[in-house]
C-alpha cells in the first residue's frame, strides 16, 4: 500500500466536497494511511466464490398498498431552508467558474 | 412517595406499578427527574437540550386519563430521553453536529411516534459523538459527556449521553442508536443495560442515517426488564423503512420475566474464545468469566467456541461503515436545510465545500474521506467489494455457530471506562468496538449488561448475542444473569452508581 500524497488527499477532498485546510490535509495523510494499513488484513481471507452482503437481513421484495399517503407540507419544509423564495430553495449559481 | 431521590432511583417497572396503584403520578416523576437533572446534568452533561415543558403536558394528560379509569399502555407516564441522532418533531435535532445546529425536524421518527403513543414524556435530547461517530462522546461539536461513575472518565460512545442520563438517574429510560456498538459500549462503561435489536426489528425511519446497513435504534435502561418493556414498545413493522421485518411480534418482557426464574437448563452458551485474553484487560476478562460461571450455575450448557474471523469484524467495519457514511452524509450540502456558509463570489460547489468544511468535525471528515477512498475506482474491488464478501464469511460463521448455540457471549468492551483525553489515536479508539461490531455486521440482536466492577470500582459489561429475530432469547439469558449478578453483589450494579446530586459525589 503506497503512502497517501498531498495531491491524493486533496483529490479525495474534492470528491467528498470538503474545502479542507492544508493542515487538515497533512493530518489526513497520516490518519488515512494508519487506518488503511489496519484494515488491510482482510485480504488474507479466502473469498473466492463468496457473494457480497449489502443487507444483513435481506427480505423478500414487498410493496406497500398503492394508495396515496400524506406528505409533509411544502411551507413547513421550506421553513428550514437557508434561503427560499416563491416556494423554492434559493441556491448559489451552479454555472460559472466550476 | 415524594422525595425526588426516592422516585428517580425506582426502575421504570417500579414506576409503572406505583402509578397503577395510585401511589405516584407521572407529574411527580417528571418533577423529580427535573430536580435531579438540574443538580446532576452540570456534572455529567448528558443532555444537549431538555423539553420539560412538553414533558409535563404529556405527564398531566396521562395522569388525567388514569384518573378517569382509561386503559393505558404499560409505559404510560414513564419519562424517556432520546439520543439527538433520532428526529423529534418540533424539537431541535443536531446529531451533535454544527452542520445541523438549529434544525427543527418537521416529523417524528417512527420510534419516537411509538414512544409518544405509549404516553411517555420526552425529557430531552441526549449528547453523542458527532453523527454517532466515536466511542467516547468526546467528539460532540457542543460539549463532552462525563461518566457518572467517575467524572474524569468518558461514558463511552457514541451514545454516551443516553447511557449517562440513565445511569445518573436523570431518566429511567433512553433511546439510542447502534451502528458498531454505540448503545452497548456506553452501557458497558456506565453500568447500564443496552440493547441492539435484530436489524429490522425497530424502524430506522427518522434515525439520522450513519451507515444504513448497520444502524439500529434500541433501548437504554438500568435493568433488563425495563429495556424489555421499551423494546416491546418500539419494535414492529414500519412501511416507511424498507428493511423493517414484517410479522415479527415482540415478547421481550415475557422473556425477561421468564429469565428471572434463573432456569437456563435448555440454553446452550458459546463463549467466544477470541474475545478474552490478548487485547482485553485482566479485570474485564475476570469479570466476564465470573458471569460465564453464573450462567453455568443456572444450568446453561457452556462451551468455548473459537471464532477465527471475529476480530476481522473491525477491519470489515472500517471499510464498509465509512463507505456508507460518505454516501449518507453527502446530503449535508447547505442547500435545503442546516448550515450554509457562503464564501465570496460563491458557486454551488464552493458553498457546499465551505459548508462541509465548517460544519463537520475532524472525525466525521476523516470517515467521509476514508469512505470516499474505499469507494474510489482504484480501491473499490480491492477494499469495498472484498469487505462485503468477508462480511458474508462472518455471517456464515455466525449461522453455523447458532446451529449449536442459543447465545454467544463475550465482554462488551476490552476495557472499562478510560479517562477523558486518554485515547487520541483513531485506530486505538476504533478497537473499543472490536467485540460489538460483529453483531452489527451480521444483523444480530445483542445485549450488554453489567456483570461486576473492576478494581477501580468501574462497571464491566457482559455481552449476549443471539440469532437473528431471537432477541427474546438474549433477553431471557440477560435477565437470568442480572438476577444472579445482583445476588452476588448484594444488589444490582446500577444501584451502586454515585448519587451525583449529593455534594461531594
Amino acid at each position: 500500500m503506497s503512502d497517501f500524497s498531498y495531491e491524493q488527499v486533496q483529490h479525495l477532498a474534492k470528491l467528498a466536497c470538503i474545502a479542507l485546510s492544508d493542515e487538515e490535509i497533512e493530518d489526513l495523510k497520516n490518519d488515512l494511511q494508519g487506518i488503511v494499513r489496519s484494515v488491510a488484513l482482510i485480504s488474507d481471507i479466502d473469498i473466492a466464490g463468496v457473494e457480497p452482503t449489502t443487507n444483513p437481513l435481506p427480505l423478500p421484495p414487498h410493496y406497500r398498498e398503492d394508495v396515496a399517503g400524506k406528505t409533509l407540507d411544502r411551507d413547513v419544509l421550506l421553513e428550514q431552508a437557508p434561503e427560499c423564495e416563491d416556494g423554492m430553495f434559493v441556491t448559489p449559481r451552479i454555472l460559472g467558474d466550476e | 412517595m415524594s422525595g425526588a431521590e426516592e422516585i428517580v432511583t425506582l426502575t421504570a417497572s417500579q414506576m409503572a406499578k406505583a402509578m397503577k396503584k395510585g401511589d405516584l403520578s407521572s407529574r411527580q416523576i417528571v418533577e423529580a427527574e427535573l430536580e435531579i437533572t438540574k443538580a446532576v446534568d452540570p456534572k455529567t452533561q448528558s443532555y444537549l437540550s431538555t423539553c420539560f415543558t412538553s414533558a409535563f403536558m404529556v405527564a398531566d394528560a396521562v395522569d388525567q386519563a388514569r384518573a378517569i379509569g382509561q386503559e393505558l399502555p404499560e409505559l404510560a407516564g414513564i419519562p424517556i430521553a432520546v439520543k439527538d441522532m433520532i428526529v423529534t418533531k418540533g424539537v431541535e435535532t443536531t446529531a451533535a453536529s454544527k452542520i445541523l445546529k438549529g434544525w427543527v425536524p418537521p416529523y417524528d421518527a417512527t420510534s419516537v411516534e411509538k414512544v409518544k403513543e405509549s404516553g411517555m414524556p420526552i425529557l430531552g435530547k441526549t449528547n453523542l459523538d458527532e453523527f454517532a461517530q466515536g466511542s467516547s462522546t468526546e467528539n460532540s461539536a457542543f460539549h463532552p459527556t462525563f461518566n457518572p461513575w467517575d467524572l474524569e472518565r468518558v461514558p463511552g460512545g457514541s451514545g454516551g449521553g443516553s447511557a449517562a442520563a440513565v445511569s445518573s438517574f436523570e431518566s429511567p429510560l433512553a433511546l439510542g442508536t447502534d451502528t458498531g456498538g454505540s448503545i452497548r459500549q456506553p452501557a458497558s462503561f456506565t453500568g447500564s443495560v443496552g440493547v441492539k435489536p435484530t436489524y429490522g426489528r425497530v424502524s430506522r425511519y427518522g434515525a439520522i442515517s450513519m451507515a444504513s446497513s448497520l444502524d439500529q435504534i434500541g433501548p437504554c435502561a438500568r435493568t433488563v426488564e425495563d429495556a424489555a418493556m421499551l423494546f416491546d414498545a418500539i419494535t414492529g413493522y414500519d412501511p416507511k423503512d424498507s428493511t423493517s421485518i414484517p410479522d415479527c411480534p415482540s415478547s421481550a418482557l415475557k422473556a425477561a420475566l421468564e429469565g428471572k426464574g434463573g432456569d437456563l437448563s435448555k440454553i446452550r452458551v458459546g463463549v467466544i474464545s477470541e474475545a478474552t485474553g490478548e487485547g482485553f484487560s485482566k479485570d474485564v476478562t475476570d469479570g466476564f468469566l465470573r458471569g460465564v460461571n453464573l450462567l453455568s450455575s443456572m444450568g446453561a450448557k457452556v462451551e468455548e467456541k473459537s471464532f477465527p474471523n471475529f476480530a476481522h469484524g473491525i477491519q470489515i467495519y472500517y471499510i464498509l461503515m465509512p463507505a456508507e457514511v460518505s454516501s449518507n452524509l453527502a446530503r449535508y450540502d447547505g442547500m435545503r436545510y442546516g448550515l450554509r456558509i457562503m464564501p465570496p463570489d460563491a458557486t454551488a460547489f464552493s458553498m457546499m465545500a465551505a459548508t462541509r468544511e465548517e460544519g463537520f468535525g475532524a472525525e466525521v471528515k476523516r470517515r467521509i474521506m476514508l469512505g470516499t477512498y474505499v469507494l474510489s475506482s482504484s480501491q473499490y474491488d480491492k477494499m469495498y467489494a472484498a469487505a462485503q464478501k468477508v462480511r458474508t464469511v462472518l455471517i456464515n460463521d455466525f449461522k453455523k455457530a447458532f446451529e449449536s448455540f442459543d447465545v454467544l457471549v463475550c465482554p462488551t468492551s476490552p476495557t472499562t471506562a478510560f479517562k477523558v483525553g486518554e485515547v487520541e489515536d483513531p485506530v486505538t479508539m476504533y478497537k473499543n468496538d472490536i467485540a460489538t461490531i460483529p453483531a452489527n455486521l451480521a444483523g444480530l440482536p445483542a445485549i450488554s449488561l453489567p456483570v461486576g466492577l473492576d478494581k477501580l470500582g468501574l462497571p464491566i459489561g457482559f455481552q449476549i448475542m443471539a440469532d437473528r429475530k431471537k432477541d427474546e432469547v438474549a433477553f431471557k439469558v440477560a435477565s437470568a444473569l442480572e438476577e444472579a449478578v445482583s445476588r452476588e453483589n448484594d444488589g444490582p450494579i446500577w444501584s451502586k452508581a454515585p448519587r451525583l446530586w449529593k455534594s461531594g459525589e
